[in-house]
């Protein structure tokens, strides 16, 4: 058992939370340092985060540009449910309409285990604070709680896209049946929030303060952890 | 005394310059244009992406130029209020050095970031020009997808040259290796008048041994 999770083991679970979040930002194995010292600041080589859902943008943005190049039901014609191509762009609406309320429902669910993780946070906190051990976590926690707001921030924007493709899908499929121009509105609202989608996964990736902030957490573990040791 | 209560925006500053410089480093060694690269930047999506990439990355360097600006107006009102210390000019050596290295930070950021920027527009360009070929194939128009299509031909080419130019230029890796000589420079300096610090008081006052071999 280490001098830490003797002296202090409210500190010992900040630091393995801490610890753990940080390797899973920048996706590295879950296995604990090596042998670290006092003053070692972490170098290594980015794994960029990359979105879960990335993979699927290119058939969304496929499938809700579907509809741009499909003619249109011309005026005057009867616009009945029988219509091949209102059928086939409803059909395409709900295939994306199920994509982005999986999407959706991860996005969301990703939040809410964010603010669960910084409620746990401030808990653990407030019993450290009672084994005087708080000055020696305190640059771990604000470290965390700073990786908490990026990756809460980037979540939120993420939802608010995915909602965006949902509510489009919703208004193309809604439209193939009643009103071209809320099948056009719907289809040009897609694309924007497929285009915007894929800039921010773009973003994502060359955005490395989020890998910044998760290098400092890792060094700052380290350091908490030599301090109690020494 | 200890030398982090009496310039802490020194050391707050060689802190968060060494973990933009570190960062800095990595995206460089990370941002290697290969084939496949080039040609999945070539397509709408990849263009797209490039985009997103670009502006996060003049945003990073943005933040990281504010940081400069913030921490030499610090350290320059941290350095005129400065009290006399027996060891001052040594001191007031350190701040000098920091505010030269905060200078060349700024200056490589910034040209870092204008990299970035000139990489943003020419995706911009060569997505406009394919949506001008699109919109001409759309409306039937012969002419203004000829258009595009000559447009997004130079543009692509344009942006192709671009790239690689800034693949082959090694200007910003040789100013990121003097970035990190400058601040082993300024650590070792900071070391070296912390341990002079420390000896200070022990110089002023003698120990127990030397009292007790004077009155022998």
């Amino acid at each position: 058992m280490s001098a830490i999770q003797t002296k202090y083991p409210a500190a010992q679970a900040i630091l393995n939370d801490a610890e753990q979040m940080a390797r899973e930002t920048l996706g590295l194995n879950q296995e604990p340092l090596s042998n670290p010292s006092s003053d070692s600041v972490v170098h290594h080589h980015y794994h960029y985060y990359r979105d879960p859902f990335w993979y699927w943008t290119p058939r969304q943005t496929v499938t809700v540009n579907c509809g741009n190049g499909t003619p249109v039901p011309a005026s005057g014609k009867k616009k009945d449910s029988k219509n091949p191509d209102a059928l086939l762009i409803a059909a395409a609406s709900a295939v994306v309409f199920m994509a982005a309320s999986w999407f959706i429902a991860g996005a969301a669910r990703e939040l809410k285990n964010l603010n669960l993780k910084r409620d746990e946070l401030d808990l653990r906190q407030a019993l450290t604070v009672d084994e005087g051990s708080a000055q020696t976590v305190k640059p771990v926690v604000e470290g965390q709680k700073r990786l908490i707001i990026h990756q809460k921030e980037e979540a939120k924007i993420g939802l608010f896209l995915k909602g965006g493709v949902l509510a489009s899908a919703a208004a193309t499929g809604t439209g193939a049946f009643v009103s071209p121009i809320l099948l056009s509105a719907g289809i040009l609202a897609g694309v924007a929030a497929a285009t915007a989608m894929v800039v921010h996964s773009g973003y994502k990736e060359g955005d490395t303060t989020q890998q910044q902030e998760a290098d400092k957490l890792l060094a700052s573990v380290t350091h908490a952890r030599n301090f109690v040791r020494v | 005394m200890n030398l982090e209560a009496i310039c802490p925006a020194v050391q707050k500053c060689k802190q968060d310059l060494s973990w933009d410089v570190n960062n800095f480093k990595n995206r460089l060694a990370n941002q290697k244009y290969g084939f496949w690269t080039a040609v999945g930047e070539m397509t709408g999506i990849g263009t797209l992406r490039g985009i997103g990439k670009d502006w996060a990355q003049i945003r990073c360097l943005n933040r990281t130029v504010q940081l400069i600006e913030r921490s030499a107006g610090e350290i320059r009102k941290e350095y005129e209020s400065l009290p006399e210390y027996p060891n001052f000019n040594a001191i007031s050596e350190i701040y000098m050095n920091t505010q030269s290295l905060l200078n060349h930070s700024y200056k490589t950021f910034q040209e870092a970031s204008d990299t970035s920027k000139g990489a943003l527009i020419s995706k911009l360009f060569y997505l406009g020009s394919l949506g001008i070929m699109g919109m001409g194939a759309s409306l039937g128009s012969t002419l203004v997808t000829a258009s595009g299509l000559g447009l997004s031909v130079l543009m692509g080419s344009a942006f192709l040259f671009r790239a690689n130019y800034q693949d082959g230029d090694f200007w910003a890796q040789s100013q990121v290796k003097n970035l990190e000589l400058h601040l082993n420079h300024l650590n070792k300096q900071w070391d070296h008048i912390q341990c002079q610090e420390s000896a200070v008081p022990l110089a002023a006052e003698p120990s127990a041994n030397t009292k007790s071999a004077s009155a022998a």
